[in-house]
């Protein structure tokens, strides 16, 4: 444990340099800085929002959209999602070519090379983060113009799915830096694994959209992704109904999605658990190889 | 007796050689579909054993490709080796590719920062010495300029300063410095001969014999990865020259 602190009080500094470098470089060269990472999510938002709600009819009128989604508007339903899954993608994807992208480090000197994938997820957390503004100032705002409640103390328990997020991603991260020093075209192939999460979070529309479709199976399949759990978790903390007291909804077919799932969130941390525990281990047993390969 | 400061047991370093390197998946894939996935194997470091005490100034010498760097590398802990125990002691100053961890985006003042945290130095340490950098690799002026803006010299400058303001245990030469014009190369050699006087573990690298006989007192020789001759330094320094004009 002493050995771990150490490790810990010798490479923070490095660390916190890493992530420094990364925030830094990431808004030097741009006008706007800081604020693309406020704009980016919001814009994106609301092309889904036209898109989805205008063009396929999801999101209609206010009483439709309590309804559906507990009470959130569909326009923080879609940012909730666009938010979480964009610091999941976005780690990830920079995760699968990492340790080429420091190889030059890698190859001069001594560093623990978990470092950079723990760097990168780090600089993207923060980037999260202060993307969270956007979201509250779209759901202030929205609650003022459709006259909702305001959120309840729930709203602290959004830690729980932030963390599992956070262990997920790191989980992933690991396995994927190992596999992608190995595998140069991994990353093309997870690219288009993450277009397929990208459906598979239900980012866009409720799950039971799915659930009363042709297609009742698919909705296990996206139950099974931790990372639907993770965000399914977090939209209850910030708008759902009762948090211990099992309320029931007038619309019957949406208490599963109104509901803080302890169960979801259980699974997820098991998952993430698994995923890091497997990526530790692999990272660990190749490390020493990665510099062969970069 | 005094101190061992660098120890290696054993130490063997294995590359594999793939006529082809396979890195993708897709090759994998049809290599291993055609069963034809083959690593050769090829030490570029052999049974090395030796033992450093402190302020002992030892040489290594050798042709190209002998495991010279490799050896230096596996030292500095850049390379785990694959047999094997390394056991170091002290603060290593690596001299060898000096700027290592530069980002050509930084300005030259949280390129200190970043490369000094890369060397392992803590925070404080470096705000401490900031200013004994600057001053020392002579750049107040381009503090704030990116450094791909630099030119060669003035990088080399840079990097020579951060990674000398530490009073290191163990210094690791590859071949004499040439950094920069002929005064700082004048000011460098005089800073790595202060480290010298103060009784700094060496390990030099060099193809001139004359500078190991000079610089050194003991000496090993490299050959395909294995020490053929260790020692004193005149000795196998000889034994060197005999190898060349063979």
């Amino acid at each position: 444990m002493s050995r771990l602190i150490d490790h810990f009080k010798r490479y923070k500094f490095v660390l916190s340099e890493l992530v420094k470098k990364g925030i830094v470089l990431r808004y030097r060269r741009s006008y706007l800085g800081v604020f693309w990472s406020l704009l980016e999510p919001l814009l994106t938002s609301v092309v889904l929002y036209f898109v989805f709600s205008a063009v396929l009819g999801r999101g209609g009128s206010p009483e439709h959209q309590l309804m559906t989604y507990g009470q959130m508007t569909f326009m923080v339903y879609i940012l909730i999602g666009k938010l979480l899954y964009s610091f999941y993608n976005q780690t990830t994807k920079e995760c699968t070519r990492i340790i080429r992208k420091n190889a030059s480090l890698i190859k001069k000197v001594h560093i623990p090379k978990y470092l950079f994938p723990l760097s990168d997820m780090l600089f993207n957390f923060v980037l999260f983060l202060i993307s969270l503004i956007v979201l509250v100032g779209v759901a202030v705002t929205l609650m003022f113009v459709s006259n909702q409640p305001l959120p309840t103390v729930r709203i602290f328990l959004c830690i729980i799915p932030i963390l599992n997020l956070v262990l997920f991603t790191w989980g992933s991260s690991l396995i994927l830096a190992t596999l992608g020093t190995f595998f140069r075209d991994l990353e093309y192939l997870w690219n288009v694994f993450m277009t397929l999460m990208f459906y598979a979070c239900a980012i866009f529309y409720p799950i039971n959209k799915i659930q009363t479709s042709h297609y009742p199976w698919v909705a296990y399949i996206m139950k099974a992704n931790p990372l639907y759990c993770i965000i399914t978790n977090f939209r209850q903390c910030i708008a759902g109904d009762g948090l211990f007291v099992y309320k029931t909804s007038k619309a019957g077919d949406v208490l599963a999605q109104v509901q803080f799932n302890y169960l979801y969130a259980l699974y997820a941390l098991a998952a993430s658990v698994i995923l890091i525990v497997i990526g530790a281990i692999a990272f660990r047993k190749n490390e020493d190889r990665f510099i062969l390969y970069v | 007796m005094s101190k061992t400061v660098l120890k290696l047991k054993n130490v063997g370093m294995k590359f594999n050689l793939s006529s082809e390197k396979v890195d993708s998946l897709k090759e994998y894939f049809i290599k291993f579909v055609k069963k034809d996935i083959k690593h050769d194997e090829f030490w570029a470091l052999k049974d090395i054993n030796i033992e450093v005490k402190k302020g002992d100034r030892l040489g290594i010498l050798g042709l190209n490709g002998a495991g010279k760097s490799t050896l230096l590398k596996v030292i500095a802990g850049v390379y785990n080796p694959t047999e094997g125990d390394v056991y170091r002691k002290g603060v290593i100053a690596p001299l060898i590719e000096l700027g290592a961890g530069f980002d050509p985006q930084y300005t030259g003042s949280e390129n200190i920062y970043l490369y000094g945290a890369v060397l392992g130095y803590s925070k404080k340490f470096i705000s401490e010495k900031y200013d004994e950098i600057v001053k020392f690799s002579e750049l107040e002026k381009f503090m704030d300029v990116p450094l791909k803006n630099y030119s060669s010299g003035m990088k080399s400058r840079l990097g020579f300063a951060i990674a000398t303001t530490v009073q290191p245990d163990i210094l690791i030469l590859d071949e004499i410095l040439s950094v920069g014009d002929a005064k700082f190369r004048k000011k460098s050699q005089k800073k790595v001969q202060s480290m010298f006087d103060k009784g700094v573990t060496v390990l030099f690298v060099s193809h001139n014999i004359e500078q190991v006989k000079d610089l050194c007192n003991k000496a090993i020789l490299l050959e395909h990865g294995r020490i053929i001759a260790s020692g004193d330094a005149e000795e196998v320094c000889k034994v060197y020259e005999e190898k060349i004009n063979n």
